[in-house]
């Protein structure tokens, strides 16, 4: 007899599976239209901009907060990287997947801030700002039974993932919030397989860590 | 996982945007073939004005072998440093580092295991020092124009590994320097061979690594 997968556990992993493909194909058709215009933007089309904006800023927001943990930073290395996009737009690789390079041009910004920063030490007081970037990271921790569980929640994730060295945030950051894949993820931070997935476990443990400690 | 920018943001982003010189439109295939370009009249020069004089002498079989496989070598190392790579993000950084430290002592192995020479010839005759510093200058000005052909071409372009990168661009320009050395120089003394014509490749790896995050990154 055929199993029925519309109900019970299967049917629930059924709509689970749907749902990321779902997301998976929704992701792939602006992953296609992102490269479109990311051709014609390198191409010399200044009309390209406004679709490249508007179909790559909320995904370079995200991971200019998730990468820098704090909103007004993220808003100036989210900045840069539209400035040194533009700048380099030539040398983009017709074909090849706008989203990496954007990333890989995002954080050599923020390495260079942090490069900065080490020269010139600033006292930097500490924020909550941009906390809720890590809501998607929480809740694959933890079930929250309140807003102000969640809030604390991401809070304390942000402390620990704002501690972590850079090379294990931006790994973690890029697998297990961006969705991309470990070969891509090695690309785009120029190392091998086998570092990203250790630096992306060292900083999950850290994270859980973390909130075992707070829970 | 996308978050929205605020809107005063967008517009920040815009207006800097604006305010931007207009960049070049020149595709990065290009500027790397103009850049190429510049090498292999370089190996014009050398071939037509500099040919080491005791070509005709050497055997046939010998010169193609050994030098096949120093152009080889050069080849290889120079696409190993600016292919686009899987991703258009440059080759892996396994990939860059091998180039950079292979490619100098595969050309040292190439070149000192079986020197290539008539039958019967001298290794070396003259003043050591003398005669390294010009082999090493020629080759070190060749590799300057390689590399810095290279750096200009992929300027802005490398937002990942530049340093690695670098080392790989030094080397694989360096190796048609090796070469040029290779096709002028009639000394095959191990001596020389190393300090003249094998030492700059590996000085520039070291020169391009440290010298190329600054050109080439964004």
């Amino acid at each position: 007899m055929a199993r029925d997968w519309s109900t019970g556990q299967g049917g629930a992993r059924k709509r689970e599976e749907n749902g990321v493909q779902e997301t998976r194909r929704a992701m792939a058709e602006d992953g296609a239209e992102l490269n479109e215009a990311m051709d014609r933007y390198a191409g010399g089309d200044d009309r390209a901009f406004d679709a490249l904006y508007r179909l790559i800023s909320p995904r370079l927001y995200g991971f200019c907060l998730r990468l820098t943990a704090r909103r007004s930073e993220a808003d100036d290395v989210f900045q840069e990287t539209f400035l040194k996009m533009h700048r380099s737009r030539a040398t983009y690789v017709a074909g090849s997947v706008a989203l990496h390079w954007v990333f890989a041009i995002a954080r050599s910004v923020y390495l260079d801030r942090l490069r900065y920063k080490k020269r010139r030490p600033e006292d930097l007081t500490e924020t909550t700002e941009g906390a809720e970037a890590f809501s998607d990271v929480a809740g694959s921790f933890a079930s929250p039974e309140s807003t102000a569980e969640a809030r604390e929640l991401m809070v304390v994730i942000q402390k620990v993932i704002e501690a972590l060295p850079e090379n294990q945030r931006t790994a973690f950051v890029l697998l297990k919030t961006e969705g991309l894949s470990v070969a891509e993820a090695a690309a785009i931070l120029g190392t091998t397989p086998m570092a990203v997935k250790l630096r992306a476990h060292r900083a999950y443990e850290a994270i859980r860590a973390a909130i075992g400690g707070a829970g | 996982m996308s978050t929205m920018p605020p809107p005063e943001l967008a517009a920040r982003v815009r207006a800097a945007v604006s305010a931007e010189p207009r960049p070049s439109t020149v595709r990065l295939g290009t500027r790397l073939a103009v850049a190429m370009g510049c090498i292999l009249v370089v190996m014009v020069v050398v071939v037509l004005r500099m040919l080491r004089p005791d070509v005709a002498a050497i055997p046939t079989e010998t010169f193609v072998t050994i030098t096949g496989a120093v152009v080889l070598l050069a080849i290889a190392g120079i696409l190993g440093a600016i292919l686009p790579g899987r991703r258009g993000l440059g080759p892996p950084v396994t990939i860059l580092l091998l180039v950079a430290v292979a490619v100098p002592i595969l050309y040292v192995l190439v070149t000192n295991v079986a020197p290539m020479h008539p039958p019967g010839a001298e290794p070396f005759t003259g003043d050591f020092l003398d005669r390294a510093w010009r082999c090493f200058g020629i080759e070190s000005l060749v590799a300057l124009v390689g590399l810095g052909a290279f750096l200009y071409a992929l300027r802005g372009a490398v937002p990942v590994a530049p340093a690695a990168r670098g080392a790989a661009l030094g080397a694989g320009a360096a190796a048609w320097a090796g070469l040029a050395g290779h096709i002028h120089c009639p000394w095959f003394d191990h001596g020389h061979l190393l300090v003249a014509h094998a030492l700059p490749i590996a000085l520039f790896a070291a020169i391009g690594a440290l010298v190329a995050p600054r050109i080439i990154k964004p």
